[in-house]
């Protein structure tokens, strides 16, 4: 379980998150869904300490940590149960793509080398990125280099992964195979937040649609819920303009 | 008219070669202080760690503004005034006469070295993504282990030919040293010329020799730089 309450966050004068909570069931696939600037992304880096929010407490499990004033070891060890999935992948350009992967299991969480290279090789393996485990990752494609990414948090065995748009900066072809690489993180039962604009993925895969807007949660619930009978007219105005009408109800 | 003399040519090329053991260590050690201290600085700086990096700021920056020479004339005068006390304050029991001033060379080339290669390394930081940072700290690394694993091994290649370039200055910056008494390289090719005033085969002999010490350093560095080239 993870529950993010009150956070707050401003950069410079500049209010990006208002008090925003969340909670998230464990197996939860939570997708966030929102005009950019609304605040998503700040909330997802906010979870693992990228960015520093001004006020608010992060719990996941057992462990409760607040999120402005949490000390350096509160930090990484928050870090530890969390793993990013970031927009423009963010590889190691000095290692190749199974030391990408083994980097976090070694370095930070000290398990025995070989121990770390098989479980990489099978998570290469699941992303179907075997035949390319000691490329550089400017050999890569796009995404070639994002499945590397989504196998890098999976074999990290995360309390909760979060995607930051893992779509956005791909070509338009690719986009549905990433997806369909997330959809597959998802059936393994693994906790995830996405921040996304894939609205049939959202759809197809979240447990439970999270709208944001100007920093605020202006409305969540069951896909179904949120894109079929929202309440808010925010909500209703942004989904026009994103679903064609006649998509609007199936 | 000016003549051109082989066996005095040949004389100052050896009396010049046999001190580029000098300029060899000057060089050495200048780079070494260069690289250990101006990548701290560099670190400082990037890091913006609080007060330290704005002095470091303001002291790289107004030190890139004063020539070498002049740097030397002053910390050789500054030795000469405070060596004596300097040997008494700690016992030293060297004669002040004794005392070697090629210690104000080391001193003014590293300084030298220090800030012109800080910036060269500043300048590969600046370089690697911001997003190398986080993806470090994502996967749960330290600061420390994201810099030295991930972000040092990435500056390195970028900051090669850079610091190459630093390093040709020094070498031709060791014959400033000449200035303040100092035999090396320039000083020792122009012995023989005190005697024959064969002054023009004298700078030449000196000529040839730094351009024949920076080839050497430049082609070894550049086998190196070679195997940087991985990714």
């Amino acid at each position: 379980m993870i529950e993010i309450k009150n956070v707050k966050k401003s950069f410079g004068k500049h209010e990006v998150l208002k008090d925003v909570s969340l909670k998230v069931d464990t197996g939860d696939v939570v997708v966030i869904l929102g005009p950019s600037g609304s605040g998503k992304t700040t909330l997802l880096r906010c979870i693992n300490f990228l960015e520093r929010a001004d006020e608010g407490t992060l719990t996941i499990e057992d462990q409760t940590a607040d999120l402005h004033t949490a000390s350096s070891k509160e930090k990484l060890q928050i870090r530890k149960r969390t793993a990013f999935v970031f927009q423009n992948y963010g590889l190691f350009q000095n290692k190749t793509a199974i030391q990408n992967i083994t980097e976090g299991l070694i370095t930070a969480r000290k398990i025995p080398k070989a121990e770390a290279i098989a479980k990489a090789e099978e998570v290469l393996d699941w992303v179907g990125m075997s035949d390319k485990r000691d490329y550089y990752p400017s050999k890569l494609s796009g995404g070639q280099q994002q499945r590397i990414g989504i196998a890098r948090a999976v074999a990290l065995d995360p309390d909760v992964i979060l995607f930051d748009e893992p779509t956005s900066a791909l070509d338009p072809e690719l986009v549905g195979e990433i997806l369909g690489v997330i959809k597959k993180v998802a059936k393994k039962g693994i906790t995830m937040i996405v921040v996304t604009h894939e609205m049939s993925f959202a759809q197809e895969v979240a447990s439970k649609v999270v709208f944001m807007d100007g920093g605020v949660v202006v409305e969540s619930g069951t896909p179904r819920d949120v894109f079929y009978y929202p309440k808010e007219e925010r909500t209703k105005k942004f989904l026009e303009r994103i679903i064609p009408q006649d998509q609007y109800f199936i | 008219m000016m003549g051109f003399t082989l066996n005095n040519f040949i004389e100052s090329l050896k009396s010049g070669l046999s001190y580029l053991p000098v300029t060899a260590k000057l060089t050495f050690t200048a780079v070494v202080f260069g690289i250990l201290f101006g990548l701290l600085i560099a670190v400082l700086r990037y890091y913006k760690v609080p007060v330290i990096s704005k002095i470091l700021t303001v002291f790289v920056t107004i030190y890139q503004g004063f020539p070498m020479m002049v740097a030397l004339l002053i910390y050789n005068l500054l030795f000469s005034f405070y060596i004596g006390p300097i040997i008494q304050f700690f016992h030293l029991g060297i004669e002040v006469r004794e005392a070697n001033n090629i210690i104000v060379g080391y001193f003014a080339l590293s300084l030298g070295a220090i800030t012109s290669m800080s910036e060269t390394l500043r300048g590969a930081l600046n370089s690697v993504e911001k997003l190398q940072f986080e993806a470090g700290y994502s996967i749960g690394l330290t600061k420390f282990q994201t810099f030295t694993r991930i972000i040092l091994p990435q500056i390195i290649p970028v900051a090669i030919p850079g610091l190459i370039n630093n390093l040709v200055g020094i070498i031709k910056g060791t014959s400033f040293v000449m200035a303040i008494g100092i035999l090396e390289v320039t000083n020792a090719s122009l012995i023989p010329c005190f005697r024959t005033f064969s002054y023009v085969e004298g700078y030449l002999a000196a000529a040839l020799i730094y351009w024949f010490f920076t080839l050497l350093i430049e082609t070894l560095l550049s086998v190196v730089e070679k195997t940087q080239k991985q990714y």
